[in-house]
């Protein structure tokens, strides 16, 4: 990771949205109000996505010439890990992050003025479906095709565990329109209405208390309007969603372990067993502090990574495969830790902790594990010395 | 002729009682079955009665019994090809409550009434038994509890709460301990209990796991009367009793044989599965992974038949180093079957890992179970004695 600046600091622009996100989130989105909203199966709750319009979270990444604030993928970071503590379920991922900046990328003035007005304003919700049951982690392997015809597309294969996709209004589906299944070139990419005739949806929910759905399209009609950017030249745009998509990944996943530990350092402190507190034990001291050591490892690869991408800097995707790497093994271990720590209580539905794990276990099934991570990490620092 | 170590036996014998045991579950053990409880799925009560019937049919239910009391008087040997051939074959596992620790304790310790009473119907399956011991303030610590106990007339009056009760939502009876008595150091005083599930006064809250299933529970006691003669042993001196039958859980809860019978679906899995195209376990990574787990489940299999029947030895390191390594195994196997799901692992739909479900699963078939799977075992390093518990045990035999 030669070449990147290690000194990352936050600006006092982003120390408020921390601040803001932290407060709202604290006081809006306790651990039983989650619980809650993920009881009712609506894939997070409309209230809470009201109230993400009105803080301005809805529009932060994307341009202010399309209305949003015009925040970095530090800033996206910032917000994910506040998330990430509180365990939020709303879709965030896929309809901003995954959608929306994907289509204020690719999109042209129509299609942007016609969707992300609506996401900003929380009326429009969508769906990534990049991914299919044979891909694995390679979103460049395509089998969905889509073939010109008349005035558009008509397109058909399968989509698989597509987050959100349920309550989304519309859905982003990479197809292939030339080459081989795994060629780079000939991907494109299509914005595609939820509700279109051909398109069937089998949704379920998640490890991790969210939405998501197998997608199926049948012989679906598009207008050319639906294809978004360049016919045969979406690959470089699903990386750029993939990477700012680990970005907010990362974020979580950091937020992830502040919560762990915050909940061990506390149970620990108030349960007696054999007439003293679990936090009098050196066994366990230990433990917990090789778990504030995780957290903190875990938060500086992160950060850095966030900062490394939002500057645009020539070593920021292999330090993201790095973090991303980490994030699957170590920061596995330190939930897998928090849970041990706590007893049986963390093997529940009804606490907290264990919905760390089940958190960090999807964010590391989400856009290439530990290994693949790792293989990235190895495959770009070669190709940096080379 | 080479020997069964520390016995007499020829194992020539034991390869034949290994034939019979295939036998066994060749003719009894449907393939689809198997199938699922390899694959984790839960059993339900009328399932695991069905294989409990068969097992009694055959006078293999009670596998730690002696023959006086209706089991087949296995070696130490016998019992673990036994084990090991059910786990390879993937036939359901018992709760083995009753069976174990209950039985052990009745025949040790129960008037000839409660034994009369109660092992019979153990044996073949007509009562199931849940266990009353933790309580919401007591877990490592169990001699601390609590659930009060009093006596009036010819009962015993119980008021307060038992916690993490596996299966009592379908068990008949509870072994229940209580505290008749605050005097004096937290192991005195503490009652043995049989608790018939259908006494005026209980309630059971259900508890829902990780996994999204049910098999835990709270218990509230409000006022439950039990006739004195469901006590075991004399009032307040439980707790040495509890000692005796607690260590014998260890050995089979490290479950070599299930390290084995997970080990061997994990390798189908990798076979099976493709990444980065090609199958996992070419994946160097992977497959390293996979091959410290072999080398490290051998050392454990070494270790228990060195030790097998030697119960001081079972309670003691040796069995407490089994337990904790064994889970840690376990559970790392279940951990890589989860990877093995790709983003298939987020998927969870709970309604699947119940039984009669026949909808269609989402994703490879073994990843409808994989990671509820890994998530409900991350409980075998927690419950049976935590892993941290196995090491005060270790430690406690360096500096006796
Ligand atoms: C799935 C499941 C099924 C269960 N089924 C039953 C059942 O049927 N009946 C029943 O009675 N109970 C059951 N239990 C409860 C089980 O026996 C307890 O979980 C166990 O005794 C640990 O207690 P605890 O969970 O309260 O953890 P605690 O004792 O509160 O421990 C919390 C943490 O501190 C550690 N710790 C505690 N004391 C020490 C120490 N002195 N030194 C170092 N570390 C320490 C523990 O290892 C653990 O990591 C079950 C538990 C689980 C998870």
């Amino acid at each position: 990771m030669t070449g990147l600046d290690l000194r990352v600091e936050l600006s006092p622009e982003q120390r408020m949205l921390q601040d803001a996100a932290a407060r709202y989130l604290e006081k809006a989105y306790g651990f039983q109000e989650r619980q809650a909203i993920v009881a009712a199966g609506s894939d997070g709750d409309a209230g809470k996505w009201r109230d993400f319009a009105q803080m301005g979270w809805l529009g932060l990444p994307l341009p202010e010439s399309d209305g949003g604030n015009g925040g970095s993928a530090l800033d996206l970071f910032l917000l994910a890990q506040a998330f990430g503590k509180a365990l939020a379920v709303e879709p965030y991922l896929s309809t901003v992050v995954l959608g929306a900046m994907t289509v204020a990328a690719a999109g042209n003035a129509a299609q942007r003025a016609r969707i992300l007005p609506g996401v900003i304003a929380g009326r429009t919700r969508l769906a990534f479906g990049c991914t299919e049951p044979e891909s694995g982690y390679a979103l460049l392997d395509v089998q969905t095709r889509a073939r010109a015809s008349g005035d558009g597309f008509v397109l058909t294969g399968d989509k698989s565990v597509v987050l959100g996709a349920a309550s989304a209004d519309h859905l982003l589906i990479s197809a292939r329109t030339a080459g081989a299944r795994d060629s780079r070139l000939g991907i494109s990419l299509f914005l595609v209405d939820r509700t279109a005739p051909g398109v069937t949806l089998r949704p379920y929910g998640t490890i991790d208390g969210r939405r998501a759905a197998e997608v199926k399209l049948q012989e679906v009609r598009v207008g050319r309007d639906a294809l978004l950017g360049e016919l045969h030249g979406a690959a470089a745009r699903i990386e750029h969603a993939q990477a700012l998509g680990i970005v907010t990944l990362l974020g979580e996943a950091v937020g992830c372990l502040e919560g762990a530990l915050a909940c061990t350092v506390e149970y620990h402190r108030n349960r007696h067993q054999f007439g003293k507190p679990l936090s009098s034990f050196q066994a366990l001291r230990h433990r917990v502090a090789d778990l504030y050591v995780a957290k903190e490892e875990t938060r500086a690869l992160c950060l850095l990574a966030a900062h490394a991408h939002a500057a645009g800097e020539p070593g920021a995707a292999q330090a993201l495969a790095g973090a991303k790497a980490w994030v699957g093994q170590a920061g596995r271990h330190a939930a897998e830790e928090a849970v041990q720590l706590h007893g049986a209580i963390a093997i529940t539905d009804e606490y907290v902790v264990g919905h760390y794990l089940k958190r960090i276990i999807a964010i590391d099934r989400l856009f290439g594990d530990t290994g693949t991570a790792l293989d990235r990490y190895i495959e770009l620092g070669r190709a940096a010395d080379a | 002729m080479t020997a069964v170590p520390g016995t007499q036996q020829p194992l020539t014998d034991l390869e034949d009682f290994r034939r019979e045991v295939r036998a066994f579950l060749a003719a009894n053990l449907s393939p689809a079955l198997a199938e699922r409880v390899k694959a984790g799925f839960y059993l339900d009560k009328p399932e695991l009665d069905r294989w409990q019937r068969a097992l009694h049919a055959r006078g293999w239910a009670g596998t730690n019994w002696p023959p006086e009391h209706g089991g087949p008087g296995w070696t130490p040997m016998q019992k673990y090809v036994f084990e090991d051939e059910c786990a390879q074959a993937g036939a359901p596992i018992l709760i083995m409550m009753g069976l174990n620790q209950v039985a052990a304790l009745l025949m040790a310790a129960g008037t000839e009434d409660q034994k009369r009473r109660h092992l019979p119907r153990i044996l073949d399956g007509s009562d199931l038994w849940c266990q009353g011991l933790s309580e919401p303030n007591s877990g490592s610590d169990l001699a601390s509890l609590k659930c009060p106990a009093w006596r009036e007339g010819d009962e015993y009056v119980v008021d307060g709460s038992k916690i993490w009760t596996t299966a009592a939502h379908w068990a008949n009876w509870c072994f229940l301990l209580v505290r008749t008595s605050s005097d004096g150091p937290k192991q005195e005083g503490i009652t043995i209990l049989l608790l018939d599930m259908k006494t005026p006064g209980i309630t059971i809250r259900p508890i829902i796991g990780l996994d999204g299933m049910h098999s835990l529970n709270q218990l509230f006691l409000d006022k439950v009367r039990i006739p004195v003669s469901c006590r075991v042993g004399e009032e307040g001196r439980g707790w040495p009793l509890m000692k005796y039958f607690l260590g014998h859980e260890r050995i089979s809860a490290a479950g070599i044989w299930k390290c084995k019978a997970h080990f061997a679906r994990l390798t189908k899995i990798a076979r099976e599965t493709r990444r980065d195209g090609r199958p996992l376990i070419e994946n160097p990574r992977f497959r390293d992974r996979m091959a410290w787990l072999e080398i490290r489940m051998r050392a454990l299999e070494v270790i228990l038949l060195s030790i097998i029947g030697d119960s001081a030895k079972a309670k003691g390191a040796e069995g407490a180093l089994l337990k904790l390594r064994g889970t840690e195994l376990q559970q790392e196997m279940l951990a890589m079957m989860s990877e093995a799901c790709g983003p298939y692992a987020v998927p969870f739909h709970p309604e699947v890992l119940r039984s009669g479900w026949t909808g269609e699963h989402v994703g490879p078939e073994f990843a409808a179970t994989a990671t509820p799977f890994y998530l409900f075992w991350r409980k075998s390093t927690i419950s049976g004695g935590s892993s941290e518990i196995m090491r005060n045990v270790i430690a406690q035999n360096l500096y006796p």
